[in-house]
């Protein structure tokens, strides 16, 4: 059948001659798609998750800066194609499960998570086909659906969930009845996926007092309707880049800049930039003067851009001037290097515990906080808080220790946590820490000498004791419960749950001790984050030392996004 | 002939004990800068503790000097043929070596044995009561070692500090140097096994620090004995007390204050606690 390059430059697969309107081929033909077309169409899906994750993101229900669902899936999705190019198959069923592979090790947050289930299911309903049909793929959405569904310890309806098992059920009906196109399929599944997304707020309160869908079921119907525009030969302008396969030619365009001899310094630095009449080599021009290593790519509505810089915050006011950006990743060069596991310092002859830690911090002080404690290693959360399950499993596996703990401090990291927990070769458990304060507790409560069972009780039993208050500002308007919110109000989300809106900070933070307060208490922390400045955060340490003077009152420097303070109490 | 036991300062013991048990004590030099002082002589606890927050040189402590044993030994010999000499962690402290030093010299006339306690402050003094009162009750000398061996073996040691600096800057902070370093104000508790002084916990606050200090006392088995120091904080060692006293009503419980040649090393704001098990059947 050719080499793999013909095979990959041909768009028109060569045992069938393509549709008289030059799209893929649509004939009736069972089993007619194979490996390649599964790939393009989950390639096409991802582009289509893209172009829209921020409008995605931007739907979360809790207003929180890092709400970033989409991001997540689409982030999921690259490293499904990224392992899926590299299968290099016509085999449906070796491509299938090569994008399983990939979702699973790649996934980020709940949603991440659940979009790899979805795929598992996919790969296990393909797997002994080389080619497929439409009524094979109803089959494989099916599958998909039973497999998310198991992912998840409580399923809600009006989630993600919902709009799989309704499309699923769509894509069934469709087979059985009108024959088996697989853009009929499609066609079905994206109508009733849309379907089931609008009707999520009357599912699920939180969605409708909000005023919004559920952001992951949008995801999933974005995906699938990229999916059917591909199979329908609407491809509209190409995303971002003129090769065949997008990620792999933009990784290994990238990673050829990284691999230099001489040390880099400085930032790497990449975003997207969407705008009109982008000018590629100007912009080329504008980042050669800012540092090396430069790389612009795409056309003049979509530009990603990749430069090396000791200056990443006029590389991207540039871009802010051309257009929207977004995709923004900006990564201290030489700390990149050590990949996303940062060892602590080692006190001299400390006792090396039984116990490794591994645990997920976002903010540079927060991380030293954990390192001073003696955390084994450390996985970046990043901006919004969504490493990889592949990146918390690195972490455990070059761990000391064959007995691992993993502390997750988010709820959103704690899916990819236990997958990374059941794929590792070692003994590993996950103590579910939801905040940075729970994970400091758990941490303190490590018994040196202990074993694996012991200490996981000891450490839950102490994240059990802190109560977190998340400050932030709102970045929309929302109505939770009685709780009325505008877009710019202080918010605290305490334990998790939206409970405070106030006109300040300072506002906010006073108004969640009130709530978590109790005449037990004994300690406040305060960590302040990266838009937050010691002065102000010293000021309102002072001025709740007087309120609360039977507390202590501990201020800590953490350096974390999105979040001006993080509140505990003990 | 009774066996006439030795400590040293470090031992922490209560005045009316060492007077009724016959049992001789050997002061620790302090040393403010060039200004020595025996602790308990010409020093106080009290003293002490007031001199270490405004001294502006950091006091350190020393051995006794081998001349004093030997004088200590000698003046025994004209009651006892046998001595036994029983003091600080050897692992902490030179004292061990310069009591070896002096027994070695006097050829066996008397007979000294010294005893390396392995602990420190009252654990140390529990074994020299151990011995004392086997001394008092015409034991001979390997059984009066034994009776220290005895209790070495079931005391546990458990102290909470406010700070790791002193222990840092005196050398002496063993294993807990795991602990140093923390950006949270956490509060050490550390304790003393195989003549050195290991990292227990930290602890976010004080008052969280001593219910953890109490729970860890209480799980060490039926106790025959408890002692309580501090450095600065009466009040929280009376208040341990009392919960002590409330869990364990039969069991005999000293309340002291920690000399200076510990408390150099653990600073203002220490506070220990010392059990000792009870034998087992």
């Amino acid at each position: 059948m050719g080499t793999s390059a013909d095979r990959r430059e041909s768009p028109a697969r060569s045992a069938r001659a393509p549709g008289k309107d030059g799209s893929p081929a649509s004939s009736t033909a069972a089993s007619d798609h194979n490996g390649r077309d599964l790939l393009e169409m989950f390639a096409a899906a991802t582009s289509w998750l893209e172009r829209n994750a921020d409008a995605i993101n931007s739907i979360n229900v809790y207003p929180v800066p890092d709400g970033d669902t989409g991001t997540n899936m689409y982030l999921t999705m690259r490293a499904t194609l990224e392992e899926a190019f590299h299968a290099k198959s016509d085999d449906a069923g070796a491509v299938a499960r090569a994008m399983a592979r990939g979702a699973l090790m790649g996934a980020r947050g709940n949603s991440g998570v659940i979009l790899s289930q979805i795929l598992s299911g996919i790969a296990d309903r393909l797997s002994e086909k080389e080619s497929f049909s439409g009524s094979d793929f109803a089959e494989a959405l099916e599958a998909a659906s039973e497999k998310a569904y198991k992912a998840v310890s409580q399923p809600v309806e009006g989630t993600i969930l919902t709009v799989m098992r309704e499309g699923a059920a769509a894509a069934k009906r469709k087979a059985r009845r009108m024959g088996s196109s697989l853009k009929s399929v499609l066609a079905s599944t994206v109508e009733a996926a849309r379907e089931a997304v609008s009707k999520t707020p009357s599912l699920l309160p939180v969605l409708r007092e909000a005023g919004v869908v559920d952001a992951g079921g949008q995801g999933l119907y974005i995906m699938l309707e990229g999916a059917l525009r591909y199979v329908r030969g609407d491809t509209g302008p190409p995303v971002a880049l003129a090769a065949r396969d997008p990620e792999a030619s933009w990784l290994a365009a990238t990673a050829s800049l990284h691999e230099g001899a001489e040390p880099s310094y400085g930032y790497c630095t990449e975003f997207l930039v969407r705008g009109e009449n982008l000018d590629s080599r100007a912009i080329l021009g504008e980042m050669l003067t800012l540092g090396d290593s430069v790389l612009v790519v795409g056309d003049e509505s979509l530009l990603r851009v990749h430069v090396h810089t000791h200056d990443p915050g006029t590389a991207l006011s540039y871009g802010t001037a051309l257009g929207s950006v977004t995709t923004v990743k900006v990564d201290n060069i030489r700390t990149q290097a050590e990949e996303f596991v940062t060892r602590p310092r080692r006190h001299g002859e400390g006792p090396v515990a039984r116990v490794s830690t591994v645990a997920v911090v976002a903010g540079l002080g927060l991380e030293q906080v954990l390192s001073s404690i003696g955390v084994t290693a450390i996985v970046r959360g990043g901006q919004t808080m969504n490493p990889s399950t592949e990146e918390i499993l690195a972490a455990v596996e070059a761990c000391p220790s064959p007995e691992v703990i993993i502390l997750p401090n988010n709820k959103n990291v704690l899916m990819a946590a236990r997958q990374a927990a059941e794929h590792s070769t070692k003994r590993v458990k996950v103590v579910p820490t939801t905040s940075l304060p729970q994970g400091v507790a758990a941490l303190l409560a490590l018994d040196s000498e202990a074993g694996l069972e012991e200490n996981a009780l000891a450490m839950e039993e102490a994240r059990q004791m802190v109560r977190t208050a998340e400050v932030t500002r709102a970045v929309r308007p929302t109505l939770l419960g009685s709780l009325r919110v505008r877009r710019g109000q202080a918010i605290a989300l305490i334990d998790g749950q939206l409970k405070v809106a106030e006109e300040s900070l300072r506002g906010a933070v006073c108004a969640s001790l009130r709530h978590m307060v109790r005449p037990d208490s004994s300690l406040i922390t305060l960590y302040y984050g990266a838009d937050t400045s010691r002065e102000e955060a010293q000021a309102l340490a002072d001025d709740l030392a007087r309120e609360y003077p039977s507390l202590e009152i501990e201020l800590v420097a953490g350096g974390q996004p999105h979040y001006h303070y993080i509140v505990s109490v003990e | 002939m009774t066996v006439r036991v030795v400590t040293d300062s470090t031992a922490d013991l209560p005045p009316e004990v060492v007077q009724e048990l016959g049992i001789t004590v050997i002061p620790m030099p302090v040393l403010f800068g060039d200004e020595v002082y025996r602790d308990g002589v010409d020093l106080s606890s009290e003293e002490f503790f007031e001199r270490l927050t405004t001294s502006p040189v950091l006091p350190t402590t020393s051995q006794p000097p081998v001349g004093v044993f030997l004088e200590t030994y000698r003046k025994l010999a004209a009651e006892t043929d046998e001595i036994v000499s029983i003091h600080i962690t050897a692992r902490g402290s030179g004292t061990c070596e310069s009591a070896l030093q002096a027994a070695n010299s006097l050829a066996g006339s008397p007979r000294v044995e010294i005893v390396d306690s392995e602990s420190a402050s009252m654990g140390l003094g529990f074994q020299v009561i151990a011995a004392a009162r086997a001394a008092r009750a015409g034991a001979s000398l390997d059984e009066v070692i034994a009776a220290a061996r005895s209790v070495c073996r079931r005391v546990h040691t458990l102290a909470l500090l406010e700070t790791l600096e002193y222990l840092r800057r005196g050398g002496r902070i063993g294993r807990a140097q795991a602990f140093l370093g923390s950006v949270l104000n956490l509060k050490p508790l550390i304790t003393i096994r195989d003549g050195v002084v290991h990292p227990v916990a930290r602890v976010r606050t004080r008052a969280r620090a001593l219910d953890q200090m109490l729970r860890y006392c209480m799980a060490c088995g039926d106790l025959e004995q408890v002692a309580i120091l501090h450095g600065t904080t009466p009040e929280d060692a009376k208040m341990l007390a009392q919960r002590v006293r409330e869990r364990l009503p039969d069991v005999p419980i000293y309340v002291g204050r920690l000399g200076p040649a510990l408390g150099v090393h653990g600073g203002p704001g220490i506070i220990g606690m010392v059990v000792v098990e009870a034998e087992k059947a």
